[in-house]
């Protein structure tokens, strides 16, 4: 990688306040999901007959309270979390490493091949993605696996398209001609030279998708399609928060509160990067 | 008076280190007066252009004395000023920086003119008409309705210097107006400028790396090294018998037709340094054949030697070492 | 003297996409010949098709028609995987510094690209040998080798581009305006170095310029190009001495000269419709609407490039009325 653009880069976030806040959130988080259900007190499905649907702050030991069936509310949030987190970051995954080859290959060999390419995507952008996610739950049950399958199979297309429009600018770039110059075949110009040019706008869209991804799963899993009970992820959390909401709003807003923080730190990250990694700031 | 004062102007950016750009350049530009300004890449001329009428970039400062028909640029509440109400045009090196890409040229023009006088659509549409048949281009009505990127560089190029007359400016700046060109255009770019300059009376401040485009064109020529003014003359005087060893090492590295074939290109040995870089003595001495212990010790100051200003210990013409 | 680099009737189209459509003919019906050793100058102006024809050479773009001859054999209608054997003997340098290189790859990188499609069988050490060795040929202190591209200067990054197209040894190369991107004073730094190579390693190159006083220096030889046909063919000596088209001698009166008394040598001329950059090539000489000298036939009759005097050639219905060549334009 060119030192000389990343670091510049680095530098533009590190004088970021707010960009710089939301990483440390995040990083606190992710931490906090994979780490603190050990240090607390609880397990997830843990029953505390004696505290049921108490308030936060109100009993020891339940710091952010209990839902109805007893179960410590924080600690089901950081479990979910962990769930949510763990989908979004692997679905992100393969859409980015499926979405980038296809584009890159696309907008590289132009002509034919990307045509046939770029049809199968807007066939694909054209299915409803709902029912889709239904069918493929009857096929293969509920879960998380299904949800995976289910994410994955739609959030590598958008990848695609933007992926194919940056390949097809870059491949007018003289250094892409004097690469073919020097004889480099198909496979070596596009994967040395056109993706690693296109990685800023790629990585800037990737860190857009996870907060996506992880709303997408939040609400299949409110309409009762995705991850299922006594499983936790924020989505269901907040489905069991909606159906309380009256009585006891805490079961409501501590799931969806950390909801919104997540997204919204991904997403500030995310345009921050964006700004860090332009070019024409040069 | 002169039209265009510039005293102990230096542009400084701020950043990882401080660099300075142009460093305390003296010049000025009498009426319907055509300097040049010649130097390398990273002598810092444009940055004196840009300088003066303040379009640096965001973390440049400038610091020193512009005078303009009297009037200070520098530090006053709005310096582009200078450039719309008050008379100077700018031409920058590729037209792009001119010209948006999404606009028509003739409403481009026109509201250069709209901007600079005030007048109304009609009338600026008019003015940008007969700016487009001044500068040669055929069909003005078709030409005002096209967009730039339907124009060759050439015709971009004198549409350029089109909307830099439209605000009818005393003293018109050229950043390297014909650098993009080919040799061809180049010269009938140059010829443009020179007959506009005539017939409007305007006075010219034009930058280049390339001293051959200017000889038949400017009446003085002020050389630049390294931020700093180096040789400052007439131009018969100064293509006639350069002083410093810089301004006869670009005045030799011009290739012209007359040249024996086969032989080498002569050259300025090394590349010009980083703007930025610190110096003890003369600024040119690492490069300079003729240097000696005095000139890495003690930088020289710009001095009138005979019809020339001269910033060298041993300048090529008259005594030297004194 | 045989010719190794052999070009007949060679024409390259370039369609125009969108709304406008349309064929333009970037190279019209183009011959030539270059033998061993010898550097052959191509001038022009921008748009001419000269850079157009060094491509279609390399095949990095297609032929409409014509046909490319290398060392006696056919090579315009072999595919890419074919083609790209003849890489290592067939190489190219190219016009803009700063474009040419991939802005995440060091130096040291991009210089020994090549070798690893056409040099195959040398390891990383002698990958590393070779690029050291053609660094220091080309006169690159040995420290840039691992810069990045931004971190060179002009010059340098020329000197770069040369190095990546010498480092697997080719037998031609094209070099397509190597200093119009470069400053005056740095350009005869280049000039010189390609004239030293030239010399050493007997290559057979094309020199792509629009400075005629650059390609005097450097070429025997000159072709000089219009709007994608041959308008002239001579030896530098005729060329600059008796040139006989009307549009050498405008490229020689375009010469910047640094002698003061020639004040204002050239006409501002106004532009000719066709000037454009979207002018489709129409009958009679592309010439005619920009020629000082140009009759009625002219517009209706497009001359052909026929032979003159000492084996010269050239495309003008007039250039028999000149035979010590067109005198140049009295001063303004």
């Amino acid at each position: 990688m060119s030192g000389g653009l990343w670091r510049d880069a680095v530098r533009e976030l590190r004088a970021d306040r707010l960009a710089l806040a939301c990483l440390a959130m995040l990083v606190l988080l992710i931490a906090a999901a994979g780490a603190g259900p050990w240090l607390l007190d609880y397990r997830e499905d843990e029953i505390d007959w004696a505290n049921m649907a108490v308030a936060p702050f109100a009993v020891d030991g339940h710091w952010l309270g209990t839902d109805r069936l007893g179960r410590d509310l924080l600690v089901r949030t950081l479990f979910g979390l962990r769930v949510s987190l763990a989908i979004a970051l692997a679905a992100t995954l393969v859409s980015l490493v499926i979405g980038v080859s296809w584009g890159a290959m696309a907008g590289y060999l132009r002509g034919g091949a990307d045509a046939l390419m770029m049809r199968f995507v807007d066939v694909l952008y054209s299915l409803p993605q709902v029912f889709f996610v239904i069918i493929l739950t009857v096929v293969f049950g509920r879960g998380p696996l299904t949800l995976l399958l289910a994410i994955g199979a739609f959030g590598w297309l958008t990848m695609a398209r933007i992926v194919r429009g940056q390949a097809l600018s870059l491949r007018e770039r003289e250094f892409v001609e004097a690469a073919v110059v020097g004889g480099a075949g198909t496979l070596r110009i596009v994967g040395r030279h056109i993706v690693p040019n296109l990685l800023g706008p790629v990585i800037v869209y990737a860190t857009l998708t996870v907060p996506q991804v992880i709303l997408v799963e939040s609400f299949l899993s409110f309409l009762g399609i995705g991850i299922q009970e006594p499983l936790a992820s924020l989505g269901n959390l907040i489905a069991d928060g909606a159906a309380e909401m009256e009585t006891a709003p805490w079961i409501l807003a501590v799931p969806a509160g950390c909801l919104v923080l997540l997204v919204f730190c991904f997403n500030f990250l995310g345009d921050s990067l964006r700004d860090a990694l332009d070019p024409r700031d040069r | 008076m002169a039209l265009l004062e510039i005293r102990a102007l230096t542009v400084e950016f701020s950043g990882e280190r401080c660099i300075r750009a142009v460093d305390r350049v003296d010049l000025s530009i009498d009426r319907e007066e055509r300097v040049a300004i010649v130097g390398e890449s990273g002598s810092g001329k444009s940055q004196l252009l840009l300088g003066c009428i303040g379009l640096l970039a965001a973390n440049g400062r400038t610091q020193g004395s512009v005078r303009f028909d009297g009037a200070e640029l520098i530090g006053a509440d709005d310096p582009a000023a200078g450039v719309r109400g008050r008379g100077i045009g700018f031409v920058f090196q590729d037209a792009s920086g001119s010209l948006t890409p999404h606009r028509r040229i003739g409403d481009q023009l026109a509201e250069a003119a709209v901007a600079a006088r005030g007048c109304e659509w009609g009338m600026a549409l008019a003015d940008a008409r007969r700016m487009i048949e001044r500068v040669r281009l055929p069909d003005a009505r078709r030409c005002l309705a096209q967009y730039p990127h339907e124009l060759s560089g050439g015709m971009r190029q004198r549409v350029a210097i089109a909307a830099a007359l439209m605000s009818q400016p005393r003293l018109l700046f050229a950043d390297e107006p014909t650098t993009a060109l080919d040799v061809t255009v180049q010269a009938e770019v140059m010829a443009l400028i020179d007959e506009l300059c005539r017939e409007l009376g305007m006075a010219l401040l034009l930058v280049t790396h390339d001293i051959g485009v200017v000889a038949a064109l400017a009446d003085r020529i002020a050389v630049m090294y390294a931020g700093r003014i180096v040789e400052c003359a007439t131009a018969s005087v100064l293509l006639a018998g350069p002083g410093h060893p810089y301004s006869a090492g670009l005045l030799a590295s011009v290739p012209t037709l007359a040249d024996a074939p086969g032989t080498e290109l002569r050259t300025i040995a090394g590349s010009p340094p980083a703007p930025g870089t610190a110096f003890t003595g003369c600024r040119f001495a690492p490069r300079c054949p003729r240097a000696a212990m005095r000139c890495r010790a003690e930088d020289p100051p710009l001095v009138a030697r005979g019809r020339a200003a001269i910033a060298c210990h041993f300048p090529l013409t008259g005594e030297g070492g004194a | 003297m045989s010719a190794v680099l052999e070009l007949r009737g060679v024409t390259v189209h370039y369609c125009r996409r969108g709304a406008r459509g349309g064929v333009l003919t970037a190279v019209d019906d183009v011959s030539l010949s270059i033998d061993n050793g010898e550097m052959l100058g191509l001038v022009g102006e921008s748009g001419c098709g000269k850079t157009t024809l060094g491509k279609a050479i390399l095949a990095l773009v297609p032929l409409a028609a014509g046909e490319v001859h290398w060392r006696g054999q056919r090579i315009d209608h072999l595919g890419t995987r074919h083609f790209r054997a003849l890489r290592r003997e067939l190489q190219f340098v190219f016009q803009d510094p700063n474009a040419c290189f991939d802005p995440r790859m060091t130096i040291a990188g991009s210089v020994a690209e090549p070798l690893r499609a056409l040099a195959p069988g040398l390891d990383a050490a002698g990958q590393a040998t070779r690029v050291t060795g053609i660094l220091g040929e080309v006169g690159l202190a040995p420290e840039l080798a691992g810069r990045y591209p931004h971190q060179l200067s002009g010059g340098q990054l020329q000197r770069a581009v040369i190095a990546r197209a010498l480092i697997v040894d080719p037998r031609f190369v094209v070099c397509d305006e190597p200093v119009s991107a470069l400053d005056v004073s740095v350009q005869g730094q280049i000039v010189n170095l390609l004239a030293r190579i030239r010399r050493e390693r007997g290559l057979a190159s094309l020199f792509i310029s629009h400075n005629l006083a650059i390609v005097a220096r450097l070429c025997e030889r000159i072709l000089v190009m219009y709007r994608g046909r041959i308008v002239e063919a001579a030896s530098r000596d005729a060329l600059i001495g008796a040139p006989l088209h009307p549009y050498t001698r405008e490229l020689l009166d375009a010469v910047p000269t640094i002698d003061a008394g020639a004040r204002r040598r050239v006409r501002v001329r106004p532009l000719d419709r066709a000037d454009s950059a979207l002018a489709v090539a129409a009958t009679g000489c592309a010439f005619a609407g920009r020629c000082a000298h140009a009759l009625a036939r002219c517009r209706s009759e497009r001359p052909l490039l026929q032979s003159a005097a000492d084996g010269r050639l050239v495309a003008c219905h007039r250039a028999g009325e000149w035979p010590r060549g067109l005198p140049p334009v009295a001063a303004g």
